[in-house]
């Protein structure tokens, strides 16, 4: 017989990392679960803010005497002064201008007028819940980093206790039970590894980086967290004290477009506008790099103070500028995006199957845990009933901020409860998935109603068809599951 | 703009070419090394031409998207084209349920602290420790600050891996616990 060349290993090295690996995911794969679900949505976030919001003004580019009008009217219509004034330019999956102060934000109309307010509470709200949890921000964004720290040892654990992880590379057997679960689970986990390692990593890092600034500013620099951020991002000079004329916006604009017409300014910002120390930042794209731009600064007067080095300075730049990028897949327009949509539900679906493995092992070993079971069908699916449960209570009754959060945590928590005490597993999943479709359908009807001149509208159409699509799926593979049961 | 297209339609015929290189392998089982070789190297040099068409970072993201999304169409491929299987008998036998006692549950706490916050803060103090002793040695701040940020959640990860992997509770609270203590006596004597 010919020799392989399969790596072998121990089987107590598999059944210790077996269970480091159900551990980690018992105790978490909750929230877990719930950071990829919302994550996949949030990628298409500037999607979603268009169709909540569809007849906001919307152009592909704005001239800088336009923009620079728009933002010293919302700068001067501003009670108390801001302390940073912001230009979102248009983008091509946003083609919006905003006028952000530290307060409130505005569209600009292509002539420079100021158009109505900025309003997406459902986007807002599905954006908090990924970023934070809900929780208080540093305490939110500690949690979500440090999960993402847990996926990253599940990922550990799973490749550990994966010994065949190349003999069954393409093993994938159809059908119920635990071994076409397992399939599923592995081959989606190996082979989407770099997408989710590189996804928790960058998700963590940016989860963790304010407690770990913290630590190395108390340790290294006299509790100074500027000089750990500096040093990457730009210092920002002390606030200068005395009122001045506002400082030069269009210059900068023109100065960007005229010098640097292959990149695509995304952002401006004026710090300390109105006082004796402004001076403002262009942030633009670099269309052939992952980094999120570069930072280009410019004195009150206008003139062009240099770049900070996120493109082109030290290594450790560079990579930190492409972290946010790598984690929310807007480096590559579309068909990246798509890929992500792809790869996130791959992410969820692998989570999803990591536990039904465990609850089916459980049942073959004669140690049935039902209402375990039940309960863990109800994160899976009470997690997007939850989402779409909201985004009908927002989109068809106006319903946001806090009144969102209370819904979903509330509506979850109910789900889980009433799947532990009914412990049957397939009736929670077939209704909170007719519950799921039924609830975007219904959105989907509400939006069209409040914006039936707008169905047609780039914003609208293209969003409104994926989302009918979604619900049509889910409704559908109800139906299918339905009929299995009942054909066993 | 045209050879760009010309190099992006190569670089998906040559990870198409190793991905079917590795599929083969995996039919073949035994005496493939050749196969899965030329299977990943395939693949290197498909990332390696999606690299030149882009900025480095980006062109080699690129070509890995390409290549995960081109292995999941394989699979679900293989997944349709598959014979669907019976689910195995469900067991007879019922098993002893298990018995939670004080000891266990407080261990169970326990083990949870050390994945969690002990954990947290043991990689936190490895890392704020390696910064210090990095920028003593004169490392340059950002490389310095992207290699903690980095090292971050894989040290707190690998701690939590061998917290759920040994088995003896003695040894994983005095690892996880001595890889926090040591960096801090560290810093308090570096003050």
């Amino acid at each position: 017989m010919a020799k392989t060349i399969w790596p072998k290993a121990s089987s107590a090295r598999v059944a210790k990392s077996l269970e480091a690996h159900a551990v980690i995911a018992l105790a978490l794969g909750g929230l877990i679960y719930i950071l990829a679900v919302t994550g996949t949505l949030s990628v298409f976030n500037h999607e979603l803010q268009r169709w909540e919001q569809p007849t906001a003004p919307e152009m592909t580019t704005i001239s800088p005497e336009a923009a620079a009008l728009a933002a010293q009217t919302v700068f001067e219509s501003e009670d108390t002064p801001t302390t940073h004034l912001y230009i979102n330019f248009p983008q091509p999956d946003l083609p919006r201008t905003v006028i952000t102060t530290d307060t409130q934000a505005f569209f600009a109309n292509s002539d420079g007028t100021v158009g109505p307010r900025e309003h997406f509470p459902w986007t807002e709200f599905l954006l908090d819940l990924h970023y934070y949890l809900h929780l208080p921000h540093i305490l939110g964004l500690t949690v979500v980093g440090a999960l993402g720290a847990f996926l990253i040892a599940m990922s550990i654990s799973g490749f550990m206790a994966h010994p065949r992880i190349f003999r069954d590379a393409f093993t994938f057997r159809r059908g119920v039970g635990r071994v076409p679960l397992t399939d599923l689970h592995n081959r989606l986990s190996v082979w989407t590894a770099p997408f989710h390692i590189s996804n928790a990593l960058t998700g963590a890092v940016l989860g963790l980086a304010s407690v770990l600034a913290f630590a190395i500013a108390s340790q290294s620099f006299s509790g100074d967290i500027t000089k750990v951020f500096g040093p990457v991002f730009g210092a920002e000079p002390a606030p200068v004290e005395g009122a001045a004329p506002l400082a030069e916006i269009a210059g900068p604009i023109a100065y960007m477009n005229s010098n640097y017409p292959d990149l695509l300014p995304t952002y401006f910002i004026l710090h300390d506008p109105g006082t004796a120390g402004q001076h403002s930042t262009i942030i633009a794209e670099h269309s052939d790099r992952l980094i999120f731009g570069e930072y280009y600064n410019f004195d009150a007067d206008g003139f062009y103070e240099g770049n900070t080095g996120i493109s082109d300075g030290t290594v450790g730049q560079q990579i930190i500028g492409s972290v946010y990028n790598v984690h929310f897949g807007n480096w590559g327009g579309a068909p990246v995006k798509l890929a992500y949509l792809v790869f996130g539900l791959a992410l969820s679906v692998i989570i999803a199957s990591g536990m039904r493995i465990y609850f089916v092992r459980r049942r073959e070993k004669g140690r049935p845990a039902p209402r375990l079971e039940a309960g863990w069908e109800a994160v899976v699916w009470g997690t997007p009933a939850m989402l779409a449960l909201t985004f009908l209570s927002a989109i068809a009754f106006g319903i946001e901020g806090a009144g969102l959060v209370a819904m979903f945590w509330l509506g979850l928590t109910l789900s889980v409860i009433g799947a532990l005490w009914s412990a049957r597993a397939g009736s929670v999943a077939f209704i909170l998935k007719v519950g799921t479709a039924a609830a975007v359908g219904t959105s989907v009807a509400a939006h069209a109603l409040f914006h039936s001149a707008a169905l047609a509208t780039p914003p609208v159409m293209p969003v409104t068809l994926a989302l009918l699509i979604v619900a049509v799926a889910i409704a559908a593979s109800n139906s299918r599951k339905r009929a299995n049961d009942h054909l066993a | 703009m045209e050879q760009v297209i010309l190099i992006r339609g190569l670089a998906f015929l040559i990870a198409a070419c190793g991905i079917y290189l590795l599929h083969a392998a995996w039919r073949a089982r035994t005496a493939n090394s050749l196969r899965l070789v030329g299977g990943w190297g395939l693949l290197c040099g498909a990332t390696i031409l999606w690299a030149m068409t882009s900025g480095a970072d980006k062109g080699t993201a690129l070509g890995i998207t390409v290549v995960i999304a081109a292995v999941l169409v394989v699979l679900v491929r293989q997944a349709l084209s598959a014979d669907e299987r019976e689910p195995r008998p469900l067991s007879a036998r019922t098993a002893e349920p298990e018995t939670l006692t004080g000891l266990t549950i407080v261990r169970r706490i326990w083990v949870s602290l050390l994945i969690g916050p002990i954990g947290g803060i043991a990689a936190l103090t490895v890392c704020v420790a390696g910064f210090a002793i990095f920028k003593q040695l004169g490392v340059e701040h950002t490389i310095n600050l992207t290699v903690v940020s980095l090292a971050f959640p894989f040290v707190w990860a690998g701690l939590a891996v061998f917290s759920g992997f040994e088995p003896r509770l003695l040894r994983k609270s005095a690892a996880v616990i001595g890889t926090g203590l040591l960096p801090f006596t560290y810093l308090l004597s570096a003050g």
